[in-house]
């Protein structure tokens, strides 16, 4: 991409994430735009965001696709790999060659490669010397992230973190993992609905979340909010939506 | 954890069985069990009134039969016990909900602020994993992992749970206890068997 198109589009990203912290506070679809714009603008493969729990382990709250092969790598890193160091240390984690021997996270490696990952880059969700999470890039590529890069996925996970302790600073007397908590819930509800919708509209869960995103973003609602209508089946979601949604998806991926 | 946080004497969780019945998993002290009981054995009081509501339900007041009381028999036994209020809050998974955390005060209360009854309601999320883990009795109990990647955590049993709820015509809890049970049942793993309902292997509506 070349520098116009790429500043552009990271003023779109900016835009579209700080646009999450005007109208209604949608956890779950910021989380999801953060990812979204990472892989974009570092052309990377895939992401994963991980955040911590009222247990102080990392758990994942949204990937870039639904595909099993991405949660198991995530998740594996969250335990003994980059994700888990880039989260105890609150330092940026990159490993530009998954593949070579003698690394620190044998286990993690193995399947990251097995899986066409060749590099990882961890970034801290970091605010006052907390860090609530990291925000996680594989490419299929070897090769570090340069300065710029790193740089830009730390701007834009900055504004993530910002907004999630903002939707905090409403609610003093919560703490902090009782309040990610409930970001925890709003992904089990997300989760739910998403079979729901696979079963009914006999589709996959990628094709089943895009269903969910689209009605949300087309009804001006937020992301929680529908998901919870469905999995309480006060919302049911039909072919129609279904079509309205592979409609708008196939118009984004459209080349500009 | 309800008792730092909360002005509560004590605190009892208990998690819906994939027999219908409730396993208490955890208590603060013996009056805790004994209300948690009380009202189980009524069959009335905030303790079903969360698991059907799926909302926070509260006695504030037990020694006031003045005023308008759902719970009149269950208001006297628990004054004769020793507490003044009672407090139930649904553990939920989502949409499902999976037990209850039973509250209880020596003394009547005035009735919460919002704010007190959302971070009752944290506590309540933060707990309904652990709690649901503690009474799966299924074949990866002795071996599950715990915390991360917990099993009550992924992201599959709950994607099932969705999908089972549309197979059975049920709610979000009666799906997941659904999944309790037939993973116990056949001895498999909770994700195992929610892996299979995703891919579509296993049908409950085929059953």
């Amino acid at each position: 991409m070349d520098s116009a198109t790429r500043e552009a589009r990271t003023s779109a990203a900016f835009v579209s994430l700080t646009n999450t912290l005007v109208s209604d506070f949608d956890l779950v679809e910021l989380m999801h735009t953060l990812i979204d714009a990472c892989i974009d603008l570092l052309d990377t493969d895939a992401g994963g965001l991980l955040l911590t729990d009222a247990n102080g382990d990392l758990q994942l709250m949204a990937s870039s696709v639904e595909d099993v092969d991405v949660v198991e790598v995530v998740q594996l890193a969250a335990e003994a790999g980059p994700c888990w160091d880039c989260f105890t240390t609150g330092q940026a984690v990159t490993l530009g060659d998954i593949g070579k021997g003698g690394g620190p996270w044998p286990e993690f490696q193995r399947s990251a490669l097995e899986r066409g990952y060749r590099s990882v880059h961890a970034t801290p969700m970091r605010l006052q010397g907390q860090t609530i999470g990291t925000m996680n890039l594989f490419h299929s590529a070897v090769g570090a992230l340069n300065e710029r890069d790193i740089a830009l996925a730390q701007a834009l996970t900055d504004v993530a973190t910002i907004a999630i302790m903002q939707e905090r600073g409403t609610r003093q007397l919560r703490d902090l993992s009782t309040h990610l908590q409930g970001a925890l819930d709003s992904r089990i509800v997300v989760e739910q609905a998403k079979g729901l919708i696979a079963q009914s509209l006999n589709c996959d869960m990628d094709q089943a979340f895009t269903v969910l995103r689209n009605h949300a973003r087309s009804t001006n609602q937020a992301l929680r909010s529908v998901a919870r209508a469905v999995a309480e089946r006060r919302l049911v979601l039909t072919a129609q939506h279904q079509a309205a949604a592979l409609r708008g998806d196939s118009a984004r991926k459209r080349p500009v | 954890m309800f008792i730092d946080a909360l002005p509560v004497a004590g605190a009892s969780i208990s998690v819906v069985t994939e027999r219908g019945s409730h396993s208490v998993v955890g208590a603060s002290d013996a009056l805790a069990v004994k209300l948690e009981a009380l009202q189980f054995e009524l069959g009335v009081g905030p303790h079903w009134e969360a698991l059907r509501t799926e909302g926070p339900a509260f006695l504030w007041d037990a020694a006031d039969m003045a005023g308008p009381n759902a719970w009149p028999t269950l208001a006297l036994e628990t004054v004769r016990c020793g507490a003044g209020a009672l407090f139930a809050l649904p553990l939920r998974l989502g949409a499902a909900t999976v037990g209850v955390a039973d509250l209880y005060s020596r003394s009547p209360v005035e009735r919460w602020s919002d704010e007190m009854i959302d971070v009752a309601q944290d506590l309540a999320l933060s707990v309904a994993g652990r709690a649901v883990r503690l009474a799966t009795r299924s074949a990866e109990a002795a071996t599950s992992r715990t915390g991360r990647n917990a099993v009550e955590l992924r992201r599959e049993v709950h994607q099932a749970t969705g999908m089972v709820m549309v197979q059975l015509d049920c709610s979000a809890s009666t799906a997941l206890l659904r999944l309790r049970g037939q993973a116990f049942a056949s001895g498999v793993p909770l994700a195992g068997l929610a892996r299979e309902v995703i891919t579509r292997r296993f049908d409950f509506g085929q059953l």
